[in-house]
């Protein structure tokens, strides 16, 4: 307990200031244990915005939300590790292996505290809003996962230059950027396979949807109808 | 096991490369090049360490044995991605035979590697000939040596999309989408290559004075790309038109460029229609 309680303090530190906390990405001496902190407790906070989103359907779709939101995350990080590996050599600040990882799951778990400091106002909104409301949610939810997505990214670019040494003070935030864009799409395309989310109103309910089309026929037809 | 040893027979080689205090910026490279056991190990040196293999390529002692090491990892990591690229097909679900499913599979994975090598054993020649004309002191050994390290650096970058490749073949049901999706990665991985070599071929071959040098290598790295696209056009099918018999090799018509162009078209029509081709 009392390790968890020393986890959750070193964790903080790096979210109020990522650029301070490099020691905390470098050292990997006894950092398998804070890795399963930063998995599980990230786990907990993407769970608990996850479960506003099919709240709107029943109780049912709910647990369904709450459990698919932490495995769009982890399975996102999981697809993209390998190419931020090696952007990370190419034009990072050259970690190595375990930092690396630590780095992108220290990033991933600030889009979970933004996504869970929004949920008490998401289930406000989801318990106040009539069957109507269903666009006004998808457009909400969207917006937040892309804010918080964007506060990821740069918490990691900060604790990119902050853990990089000398090389790191140069690392250009066009390039983190560019793996920043490659994140959007598979987290896009992952949510997109693992929908539906909400659940709208005009479907029947299913825990997941056949494979079908893509994120970017979605895009697409936006942009044809607009 | 693969280490190296500096060979006694002449002064010049055995004075070893001291740094000096009052340089620390200088690379630190006192001792002979020593390559990390184990396959991973030595991807993860070729990308963390690529001074050492420059510093190691100016000297030009026993290339032998990294170069070796850098063809390894050119054809392992090729046919990895290869591999996830055969394996659309199959993980689109579409209507193939199962066999000839895994058999694109095996192909296209023996087919990435050859294409990367059969480029470089086409391009090697003139530009070794070329190099002498404008009175580089490149020897044959290094050159092969900067174009491979250039070759094994483009193909791990290309086998770190080769998870985004899967991810995206398992969940789309678009040929076209997935097509391009792979010529865009080839061309990321491409452009990753082409910048390490800049940067090798400068460090290895120090100051040219001719002035002729710069565009020589310009032409260099447009052959490079040429002789590589082409190849790529004539060794089609990569990823397998379900659409199609299965073949090994597509007769010959057209050109790559013209085929991209296509493809775009086409997938533009497939989202104005969907369904059609999904």
């Amino acid at each position: 307990m009392q390790r968890w309680m020393d986890y959750s303090a070193l964790w903080w530190q790096a979210m109020v200031r990522p650029s301070a906390s490099a020691s905390l990405v470098l050292e990997s001496t006894g950092k398998t244990g804070f890795n399963a902190f930063l998995v599980g407790f990230g786990a907990l906070l993407y769970a608990f915005y996850g479960a506003s989103m099919g709240l709107f359907t029943g109780w049912y779709p709910a647990v369904v939300s709450g459990l698919k939101l932490p495995a769009l995350y982890l399975f996102t990080v999981l697809i993209g590790f390998p190419s931020f590996y090696v952007i990370n050599c190419i034009g990072g600040p050259r970690l190595r292996f375990g930092p690396t990882f630590r780095l992108l799951l220290i990033a991933v778990s600030a889009n979970a505290v933004v996504l869970a400091s929004y949920a008490p106002l998401a289930y406000f909104f989801t318990l106040t809003t009539s069957r109507h409301g269903y666009q006004f949610l998808v457009v909400m939810h969207a917006a937040v996962l892309a804010a918080s997505g964007a506060v990821s990214l740069v918490v990691g670019l900060v604790l990119c230059r902050a853990a990089g040494g000398t090389i790191g003070q140069h690392v250009r935030a066009s390039i983190f950027a560019s793996w920043g864009v490659l994140y959007a799409v598979i987290g896009a395309q992952m949510a997109w396979t693992l929908r539906p989310w909400i659940g709208s109103p005009q479907l029947p309910y299913t825990p997941v949807r056949s494979i079908e089309g893509s994120f970017f026929d979605v895009i697409w037809n936006l942009v044809n109808q607009a | 096991m693969d280490t190296f040893e500096v060979p006694p027979h002449t002064d010049e080689m055995t004075k070893p490369l001291v740094v000096q205090e009052a340089w620390p910026s200088e690379p630190k490279f006192d001792r002979p090049l020593k390559l990390p056991q184990g396959f991973l190990s030595r991807v993860d040196y070729l990308l963390h360490h690529p001074d050492d293999i420059v510093e190691a390529l100016k000297r030009d002692v026993d290339l032998w044995a990294l170069s070796r090491t850098l063809f390894m990892i050119t054809v392992i990591m090729a046919a990895l991605y290869g591999g996830v690229m055969g394996a659309t097909n199959w993980l689109q679900g579409s209507g193939i035979p199962l066999n000839l499913q895994f058999l694109t599979m095996l192909v296209t994975a023996i087919k990435v590697p050859l294409l990367f090598l059969l480029t470089l054993l086409i391009v090697v020649p003139p530009i070794y000939v070329s190099s002498t004309f404008v009175g580089s002191r490149l020897t044959f050994s290094q050159l092969v040596g900067v174009l491979l390290a250039s070759l094994a650096f483009t193909t791990v970058v290309l086998a770190s999309m080769a998870s985004v490749a899967f991810f995206f073949s398992l969940t789309t049901r678009n040929y076209t989408f997935i097509k391009l999706l792979h010529v865009a990665f080839f061309a990321y991985a491409g452009l990753a290559g082409l910048a390490y070599l800049v940067r090798s071929v400068h460090a290895v071959v120090g100051e040219v004075k001719h002035e002729l040098w710069k565009w020589l290598f310009i032409a260099w790295l447009l052959l490079y790309m040429f002789v590589g696209t082409q190849l790529a056009w004539v060794m089609r099918p990569f990823v397998g038109d379900p659409d199609l018999k299965f073949q090994l090799f597509r007769p010959r018509s057209g050109n790559f460029y013209e085929s991209v162009y296509q493809s775009v078209v086409q997938l533009q029509q497939d989202m104005e229609k969907p369904g059609k081709r999904q």
